[in-house]
């Protein structure tokens, strides 16, 4: 598989290459967003390149000790560009997966061509996104949507996603107002999923137990407070693959 | 009458009761769970002869719902035959969970039980439970309802507490608090918690503030003073307290009990299981009792509630050698030192819940072990436990080391 990484062209586009990311690749396009954030001369950046990518877990996350930076520097490249004052637009086309599916979801516009699927495949493969995109999506959509998209690992086409507004859209950045879900539908909400990936897993999927997991826990949260609750659990399904191997 | 033994009694830290709160990212059915876990760890329990775990939770909605004492008995890995109860007497609950642990022991009803209590405050919101008291007009006119903070300075004007006088008792709760836990006095009781990864999500009571001074104290407005005058409020106290020609308000976020979340685990059984456990009992539950006052003061229940236990006891406030008051605010303690006479020396030595914060259903769970370890610490025999309730009850519990 031809090794990712990210290449900044002009102070106008960033483009993804190659299709499996180690932490280096991350820590370079870590490296291209500073700049640009510090040089503050751009005000728009286009996202282009390969979007079907996927992540080298065992090396970015191959030592237990490690796993809170290697975390926490993905979820500040995703920050970095949620909170820049830059406008980050990415052009996406096919197939849209694994990393590149969650720095998109950062952006403030994804303009997508009408082959485009949004592949939120992550439980199938046995993880979770790693960048926090959860409480992205969520912001996007809302909780139950956003459950039913990533325990079912639904693939996303255009016109569904167009449909949804994630896509050829601003996406909305007033993500400090989230209010809280509880009612009568959030209880029912969850007393199906839980029981669908129960029945369905019998708890040997541990993916999908952090998934609930982190949307029951961040349902009353702000933002930021979701943000880490996210990272714990992946840093708990990590582990728990850790131990495994 | 079988004498009811505590055995164990354990706290979590309190975590700030806002979103930037340790304790905030930890589900309260995980706090109680944990307490019980650590319990039954500490004691080696073998968790089928506890006979019931009664919780107090005065938010028993959303995440705090449907039982949480049964749900944490579950969540603990305690044997699935016991049973678990949510009880609510307000502020009192976690003491009012021990009371009712300890009288199906005395009774000769249950052998081993649990009382305690849990409250995220940051998750589930003072309020979330509503309630006909403050919302139907048809009691809240009946009752002269009023919000507890109109109460405390109405408590406060009536026996002319000034600012000072509240302020300086918050100023010295701030410091016994924080020496206590610099002497480490709280050491017994206080379980660390821990995320599901084995990280340390506190270790210490976060909301203590050592730097507090009258001065700093002095900067903070009152709290009460606007819904006071704004929502009628102060007029309501004063239908009810015509002799009183204004309210003064006195209370601040700096001399009230502070938001926090956290919970708390009693283990209470009689001598016979004490013995077959090899738990070495600490104190006796002596008495206990309830009382009802009147509800738009609120908050003189503490010493109504300790006349009856002393009657119940046939002791008086001399027998007892130090005191836990829960500090909802300054002036309900002023109060309670004033009606019972009784000098404040003996009377939250370690600080209270305006230092290190009120977690309403849990906290009379807390003072009960905070007493029980600090009479252990001086070598003392008695102590009384007494917390304000809202609509005017009051709580107290004596117990006598063995």
């Amino acid at each position: 598989m031809v090794q990712g990484s990210f290449e900044l062209s002009n102070n106008s586009s960033i483009r993804i290459k190659g299709k499996s990311f180690d932490l280096n690749s991350f820590k370079g396009l870590n490296d291209i967003l500073q700049k640009l954030t510090h040089e503050n001369k751009t005000k728009n950046i286009s996202v282009i390149g390969n979007f079907n990518t996927g992540l080298q877990l065992n090396s970015i996350f191959s030592k237990a000790n490690e796993i809170d930076e290697a975390l926490s520097l993905l979820q500040h490249i995703t920050r970095t560009i949620e909170e820049s004052s830059i406008k980050f637009i990415s052009h996406v086309n096919g197939v849209v997966r694994g990393p590149a599916l969650e720095l998109v979801l950062s952006c403030n516009y994804i303009k997508a061509d009408i082959d485009t699927s949004l592949d939120f495949t992550y439980t199938s493969e046995g993880i979770i996104p790693f960048f926090g995109s959860i409480q992205r999506i969520i912001n996007i959509l809302d909780y139950k949507k956003t459950l039913q998209i990533l325990l079912t690992n639904e693939k996303l086409k255009f016109e569904e996603a167009n449909n949804l507004k994630i896509i050829n859209n601003e996406i909305s950045k007033n993500i400090d107002k989230k209010k809280p879900f509880w009612d009568q539908d959030f209880t029912n909400t969850f007393i199906y999923f839980n029981s669908k990936i129960h029945s369905t897993y019998k708890n040997k999927k541990p993916a999908y137990n952090a998934i609930l997991s982190i949307i029951f826990e961040s349902s009353i949260c702000e933002y930021n407070v979701g943000m880490s609750i996210e990272k714990r659990w992946a840093k708990w399904l990590i582990l728990k693959s850790l131990v495994k191997n | 009458m079988t004498e009811a033994y505590i055995y164990d009694a354990i706290r979590t830290p309190r975590g700030k009761g806002k979103n930037t709160g340790s304790l905030h990212q930890i589900t309260p059915i995980k706090l109680a769970s944990k307490t019980l876990k650590k319990l039954k760890e500490r004691n080696n329990l073998d968790t089928k002869l506890i006979d019931d775990v009664v919780l107090g939770c005065v938010h028993p909605v959303n995440e705090q719902g449907s039982d949480i004492a049964r749900v944490a008995v579950l969540d603990a890995d305690y044997d699935q035959s016991v049973p678990g109860t949510q009880i609510d007497r307000f502020c009192a609950s976690g003491l009012e969970a021990c009371n009712i642990a300890a009288a199906q022991v005395m009774s000769g009803q249950s052998d081993l039980t649990i009382g305690g209590g849990v409250e995220s405050m940051s998750r589930v919101p003072m309020g979330s439970a509503g309630g006909a008291w403050m919302t139907d007009p048809s009691v809240a006119f009946k009752t002269y309802f009023v919000p507890q903070g109109i109460s405390a300075d109405l408590l406060a004007s009536k026996y002319n507490y000034s600012r000072d006088d509240v302020d300086l008792y918050a100023v010295n709760s701030q410091k016994k608090a924080n020496e206590a836990w610099e002497k480490k006095y709280f050491k017994n009781s206080i379980i660390n918690i821990y995320d599901q990864n084995g990280d340390l999500m506190l270790n210490h009571d976060e909301l203590i503030r050592k730097e507090t001074t009258m001065q700093s104290l002095a900067s903070l407005e009152p709290s009460f003073s606007k819904i006071g005058k704004n929502y009628g409020l102060d007029e309501i106290a004063l239908m009810k307290y015509p002799e009183n020609n204004n309210i003064n308000h006195v209370h601040h976020a700096g001399n009230s009990s502070g938001i926090v979340d956290g919970a708390a685990a009693v283990l209470i059984g009689n001598k016979e299981i004490g013995k077959k456990l090899n738990l070495k009992p600490r104190a006796k539950i002596k008495a206990f009792s309830s009382i009802g006052t009147e509800p738009t003061i609120m908050l003189t229940g503490p010493e109504h509630a300790s006349e009856k236990v002393f009657k119940r006891a046939k002791m008086n406030q001399k027998d007892i050698d130090l005191f836990e008051v829960n500090e909802a605010f300054a002036a309900v303690v002023l109060r309670y030192l004033e009606a019972l006479d009784i000098s404040e020396d003996k009377v939250n030595v370690n600080g209270g819940s305006i230092a290190m914060g009120h977690p309403l259903g849990a906290t009379g769970s807390m003072l009960l072990g905070t007493l029980l370890d600090e009479l252990e610490r001086r070598d003392l025999n008695t102590g009384l436990v007494t917390l304000c309730v809202g609509a005017g009850m009051g709580t107290a519990t004596i117990i006598e080391r063995v």
